[in-house]
């Protein structure tokens, strides 16, 4: 008796389980993205090779600019030329400056524009790994320094560490701060525009 | 008389032992039939379905699911979901006539804009963009070149949004009864 009793239970159970999984599926409840402009300010960071990078993009393209002088019209172009000549090497980022000069003579002035992008690229190291799926102390230091009232966090994204973007945007969204991101295919360098006229980076 | 006693001895004893055997069968059958189905609904092939958290902002808009892969765009319509190939060309109004760019970039004179793949989900789109929104799932291989796919519908002014997914997984969208597409 305690046999029959003791089999039917764990068919039953059995049932259960494969009626669960078969109904349910995997549905997750999730609030869905969607782009929103926002006036916080961005921190950027790069999410790549299982390994969160912070960077401070004015602080960079400071860098960048600050041997070149201040350009004029008659500088733009070897301007320019010098400041696509630029790198900068950090531990884990190489720096490139990309920039190129548009002339304008509508107005029946002649004005020239330099459109300023920043190329940010993640250098990986000996002891990245992609398959790191949790952010690590240093990201909840971060998240522990920033002001969630006038700062946003931006992600750039690459194929190998899609889950540890997806648990360090959990973690952010529950400090309260907003979070936007964009895919980069693998070893595609972040293209930061610093001139405006860019597409601007919204939170999601 | 001894061959009666032992006629009633096989008469009192009922043997278990093959019953036992076909329920262990039975028992064997039912556990991977389980764990069959476990690992397609929750392992490597596992889908996601996405249930929108309720929203009460006043601008609450529909998302309408794509799923981008680098090439091609799947749009989860009300029919079921289209394959549509994205070719990356461009048309341009540009002084009384129209210019081609190419994959590359490289522009051509045409005497006009010819029909594009994703023509059907842009003219879907485009007029309920104060109601419904485009929502891709980025595959991946697609991550190198969804900006500029995604640049065809904010040309538009269409409201975009995005969410990675891994490269193979199922994606559906699980919308409250009563939503349109």
């Amino acid at each position: 008796m305690a046999d029959m009793v003791t089999n039917t239970v764990g068919i039953m159970l059995f049932i259960l389980i494969f009626v669960s999984l078969s109904a349910g599926g995997a549905v997750v409840s999730r609030h869905l993205p969607r782009e929103r402009s926002t006036k916080a300010k961005a921190v950027w960071l790069f999410c790549s090779h299982g390994e969160i990078v912070p960077f401070d993009a004015a602080v960079l393209a400071e860098q960048l600019e600050k041997p070149l002088g201040v350009p004029s019209f008659y500088s733009a172009s070897q301007w320019a030329r010098n400041y696509s000549a630029r790198r900068l090497e950090t531990d884990q980022l190489e720096i490139a400056g990309d920039a190129k000069v548009e002339y304008d003579n509508d107005s029946g002035q002649a004005g020239a524009t330099i459109v300023r992008n920043m190329l940010v690229r993640h250098r990986p190291n000996q002891r990245d790994d992609a398959a790191v799926k949790t952010p690590g102390p240093d990201f909840q230091t971060l998240l522990a320094e920033r002001n969630k009232e006038t700062e946003f966090l931006f992600f750039f994204v690459t194929p190998d560490s899609i889950p540890l973007f997806r648990a360090a945007r959990d973690r952010a969204t529950q400090a309260g701060f907003g979070v936007g991101w964009s895919p980069l295919g693998a070893d595609e360098p972040a293209r930061i525009t610093l001139s405006g006229g860019g597409r601007e980076a919204t939170i999601q | 008389m001894a061959t009666g006693n032992t006629q009633s001895a096989e008469l009192d004893h009922f043997d278990l032992l093959p019953f036992i055997a076909i329920m262990m069968c039975l028992l064997g059958t039912l556990l991977l039939v389980t764990m069959s189905m476990a690992a397609i609904n929750i392992g490597a092939g596992a889908g996601e379905g996405w249930v929108p958290a309720p929203d009460p902002s006043p601008g609450a808009k529909t998302p309408v699911l794509i799923e981008w892969d680098g090439k091609y765009a799947i749009w989860h319509s009300e029919k079921g979901p289209q394959k549509l190939e994205e070719d990356f060309i461009e048309f341009t109004k540009f002084g009384g006539g129209w210019v081609r760019f190419d994959q590359n970039g490289r522009a051509t004179r045409v005497t006009g804009p010819q029909p594009s793949a994703l023509d059907p989900l842009i003219d879907y789109l485009e007029p309920r963009r104060q109601t419904h929104y485009a929502l891709f799932a980025v595959r991946p291989s697609g991550f190198s070149t969804f900006r500029r796919f995604a640049s065809r519908f904010e040309d538009r002014n269409i409201e975009t949004g995005s969410e990675p997914i891994d490269q193979g997984k199922p994606v559906r969208l699980v919308l409250p009864k009563g939503a349109s597409r």
